[in-house]
């Protein structure tokens, strides 16, 4: 063992040490937001069942009907306000 | 006996047993001059003093432990890109379905009105079948725009108070829903959840 074999080794120890380190940072990140991700889209599809399950049962007031539209079309405001009272949206999720 | 004479059969080559104390003594300060400080300096010396059977075990070793870590690190990336592309292809397909069920939701206010005697006869036959509804206009239950994606009537198969309605949109993506029916006005009660169908070559939208 010299000293330009220990010198070698430590270079290529910390080049690839520093390198590991940087892929595990960025792939703890992209699992951290996939995780993330993975989660808002279950509270998208949660909030879509309830939806469609609360507009198909018979709680839905006739308010929520648009009295000037001749083919029974929701009122968008109204449909909207009774929906985010009603409805389990989360914080991360609104309506547009 | 002191630690350089000690230390001499190791890296001087020399059999302790076949020399006296006093020639290693000597031969040490005699090539004292040549091995300069490395042979006073202590880490120098703990190198010196390995046998040649240890000597360079440490690149081999840090190369080894190097690719360990590349190669664990390569896994670990690879396996982040594969949740990536898992998650990415879900959001995906879960916005194709989310289109094509507003697709079905227009087709059904669509269908309503004078179109809904259309319903009674299948897709094919509603050139024909305009005579016996009169006033209805089989190309607009045949395509349309929702949102910004324009979609397709592919099929439409009633069966008694039922029918299923397979549609695509611009890009390709193709699914069917099952419609029910109201029996006395054939308008759309309710529809059925997408069911995704693989996706087919681009139709041309007029």
């Amino acid at each position: 063992m010299t000293l330009l074999e220990v010198v070698v080794s430590s270079v290529v120890l910390a080049g690839s040490s520093s390198a590991a380190l940087g892929v595990w940072n960025q792939s703890a990140t992209e699992l951290q937001r996939a995780t993330t991700l993975d989660a808002l889209s279950l509270q998208l599809e949660i909030v879509r069942i309830s939806t469609d399950r609360w507009l198909q049962s018979d709680a839905v007031a006739a308010d929520l009907l648009d009295s000037s539209s001749p083919d029974c079309r929701f009122n968008a405001e109204v449909l909207k306000a009774a929906a985010a009272d009603r409805l389990p949206l989360g914080s991360e999720v609104s309506m547009h | 006996m002191n630690w350089i004479s000690s230390a001499s059969p190791l890296w001087l080559g020399f059999d302790e047993s076949k020399e006296d104390d006093s020639f290693f003594l000597n031969e040490a300060q005699t090539l004292r001059g040549m091995l300069h400080s490395a042979v006073m300096n202590p880490l120098h010396c703990q190198f010196l003093l390995r046998p040649r059977s240890q000597a360079g075990f440490v690149l081999p070793l840090a190369l080894t432990v190097s690719a360990v870590l590349l190669l664990g690190s390569a896994s670990i990336h690879t396996l982040s890109l594969q949740k990536r592309l898992r998650i990415h292809a879900s959001h995906h397909r879960q916005l194709g379905a989310d289109q094509l069920r507003s697709v079905a939701q227009s087709f059904a206010v669509t269908a309503r009105g004078l179109e809904a005697c259309l319903l009674q006869w299948p897709s094919l036959d509603w050139p024909g079948a305009a005579l016996d509804c009169p006033g209805s206009d089989p190309p607009k239950l045949s395509r349309g725009v929702v949102g910004e994606k324009r979609w397709s009537l592919l099929d439409w198969q009633p069966s008694t108070d039922r029918g299923q309605l397979k549609v695509q949109l611009a890009d390709g993506r193709t699914s069917s829903f099952l419609l029910v029916l109201d029996p006395l006005t054939f308008e759309v009660i309710e529809i059925s959840d997408v069911q995704l169908q693989a996706r087919v070559p681009q139709l041309e939208v007029e």
